[in-house]
């Protein structure tokens, strides 16, 4: 006869089996994300960052009352859509990619971003629209393809 | 740079040992330990934004606060030297069996699973979900580089959500205030850090309380629920949550055990006030667990008790309490879930399409909940039912415990029913979070509730037993 005490042995049986399972499954997944995060940036994305950097090093960044910084690169790409919603809100440019990221301090209270760098490698259209209906024009695009904007006067 | 972050990381920790140390010698060392990194982070938080409003900026002036608390710990501390301090809950010698080792070892095995899947999700996502950089994280930045104008980063509506609370912000700010730069592992060493004080504290309560066995399969089932360390490093703040209302939960659990030993309420005062400086959520749970307390105290202790007990709570929560007012009052704007109720809201609570949506949404949630191969709700319940009640549980712990998580859902359930925003919008983006919040605490009352580990081991063994007893009277007859 089975009695519950027995059950109780295969419960606990069974706790151990379904949680490595679930711990299994857990680290398999994020195996495969950091093998997707890594694909993010191949060889191409990386010179392109490189000439990035390079456009950028003729701005003064710590000349934070004049610059912002806008991206659509995403660790997670789905976000991009999210992100120029921000913008189109008002926002002011927003971070995301941290390392290149001077966002943080166009969002500083009494500075006024003058010019807006915008990395948009996945749409160019719809930011430049939403850019300008912010009341930025485009000065001119960088080398690297990085887009310029002033504010209108 | 990164040895000062791991020192600035560690400055917490130890404030929040000595705080506990000060406030409750008596508490079991390794529970002060699993204790401090959660209260400590919180306390560094707060006096951040204390000095925030002092000095105008953040920066190393913070550090000065937190050494003078320290400094008047250590000096409670000395006084109450003489003090005995005989280290409550006492845990019971550990009998090594081979069901207790193979139990530490399967615990074990999941943590280090846990632990190699948490470094790959830090190096994929090193600055957290879309929520830890719209929310925590920009909110953090702003307040470490704004200088004296942080302020106004609220009131321009900037930012998401500007009146959520500012522990996390404010741990993060604190370190890249001082340290002058912004690396992006400071909140996933600050979030592993809540994830490993709820680990410790998780364990360690039902380690004391229902034995080594049992604490180890306590500890099987936290680590077996990906979603924790998941959702821990994903930068949000629900895991600190988690881990402040588990401590207030165990706090309560041990003060029903040594009733005459008031200052673990003033304890759970501190954790349930941390917790509302978290997440809004915080504020509920403050309110819920007052509300429980008071019935189930004055029905089973009286009036006496509950006076000095809610006394020491409210002592607790009340530095908090202020620092969260002064926030809410001065620099947030109102939430946006309390201001965007207006007169269909009576139209939302008499809808039955909301009530079916939410029951569906939570039905499937339920079944798949953990984040793994096996929803980890469905394998609590079957040990339950299988496992069964013990004897020896109080009931007054349990009550109580009971009637806080049944609260907070209800109140949760009660916010989706009457949102201003989408629905199902709603439904998709918190529900998981939310049913987080909770899980430790309703693993804790079941891990309580049910028969431990080693009065399973007695009763197979009688079993057993009695099945030879009565095979060889059969062979007799």
């Amino acid at each position: 006869m089975i009695t519950r005490s027995r059950m109780s042995v295969v419960a606990l049986l069974a706790l151990a089996i379904l949680t490595i399972l679930n711990a299994r499954k857990h680290l398999r997944r994020q195996r495969r994300n950091y093998r997707h995060s890594k694909n993010l940036a191949p060889e191409t994305e990386a010179i392109q960052i490189r000439a990035i950097e390079k456009d950028i090093q003729q701005f003064d960044i710590k000349d934070q009352d004049t610059l912002g910084y806008i991206d659509d690169y995403a660790y997670d790409r789905d976000l991009v859509a999210d992100r120029f919603e921000l913008l189109s809100k008002g926002a002011g440019p927003f971070p995301l990619l941290l390392q290149y990221c001077i966002a943080p301090k166009a969002l500083i209270p009494g500075r006024r971003t003058e010019k807006v760098i915008g990395r948009f490698i996945h749409k160019t259209e719809g930011p430049i629209k939403r850019m300008q209906r912010q009341g930025y024009e485009i000065e001119k695009q960088l080398p690297s393809g990085l887009f310029l904007f002033k504010r209108r006067r | 740079m990164f040895a000062l972050i791991i020192l600035l990381l560690l400055v917490p920790v130890l404030l929040g040992f000595l705080v506990i140390q000060s406030l409750y010698p008596q508490l079991n060392r390794a529970f002060k330990w699993a204790l401090a990194p959660g209260i400590g982070v919180g306390l560094s938080s707060s006096l951040f934004f204390v000095s925030l409003m002092i000095f105008g900026e953040a920066g190393p002036l913070c550090l000065t606060l937190e050494l003078g608390v320290m400094a008047t710990a250590a000096v409670v501390i000395v006084r109450r030297a003489k003090e005995e301090t005989p280290g409550l809950p006492e845990f019971q010698k550990i009998s090594w069996s081979k069901l207790h080792i193979i139990l530490a070892l399967l615990f074990l095995t999941l943590f280090v699973l846990t632990f190699t899947s948490s470094v790959y999700q830090g190096l994929s996502y090193p600055h957290g979900t879309f929520d830890a950089h719209a929310i925590w994280n920009v909110r953090g930045k702003v307040l470490a580089l704004s200088g004296e104008k942080w302020p106004e980063s609220f009131s321009r509506g900037l930012l998401f959500h500007p009146d959520y609370p500012l522990l996390i912000p404010g741990a993060n700010a604190r370190i890249w205030g001082i340290i002058g730069e912004q690396p992006p592992y400071v909140p996933l060493l600050n979030s592993s850090l809540f994830y490993l004080s709820l680990l410790g504290v998780f364990v360690l309560c039902v380690t004391a309380l229902r034995g080594f066995g049992t604490g180890m399969m306590a500890g099987i089932l936290f680590c077996g629920s990906p979603v924790i360390v998941e959702v821990a490093l994903e930068q949000l703040a629900d895991v600190p949550l988690a881990c402040f209302m588990l401590s207030t939960l165990v706090l309560f659990t041990l003060q029903d055990k040594t009733p005459d030993h008031s200052r673990l309420s003033l304890l759970a005062g501190v954790t349930a006030g941390l917790a509302a400086w978290t997440k809004n959520e915080g504020i509920l749970f403050i309110a819920v667990v007052a509300f429980v307390r008071l019935c189930v105290l004055w029905k089973r202790s009286g009036f006496a008790t509950v006076v000095k007990q809610g006394s020491r709570f409210f002592l607790g929560c009340l530095p908090f309490l202020i620092l969260l007012i002064v926030f809410k009052l001065q620099y947030a704007p109102p939430n946006d879930i309390v201001s965007g109720q207006s007169s269909s809201t009576l139209e939302k609570i008499t809808d039955p399409d909301r009530y079916l949506m939410i029951f569906t949404v939570l039905g499937r949630r339920i079944v798949y909940f953990g984040g793994g191969q096996v929803g980890v709700l469905l394998i609590l319940f079957g040990c339950v039912v299988i496992f069964g009640g013990s004897k020896d549980w109080n009931k007054s712990t349990i009550l109580s415990a009971v009637g806080i998580i049944g609260l907070m859902a209800l109140g949760y359930f009660i916010v989706y029913l009457t949102t201003p925003r989408d629905l199902d919008w709603h439904l998709k983006w918190s529900i998981r979070r939310l049913m987080l919040q909770l899980w430790p605490c309703l693993q804790l009352v079941c891990f309580l509730w049910m028969k431990s580990v080693a009065e399973v081991e007695e009763s197979v063994l009688s079993s057993f037993e009695k099945t030879e007893g009565s095979a060889s009277e059969e062979e007799l007859n």
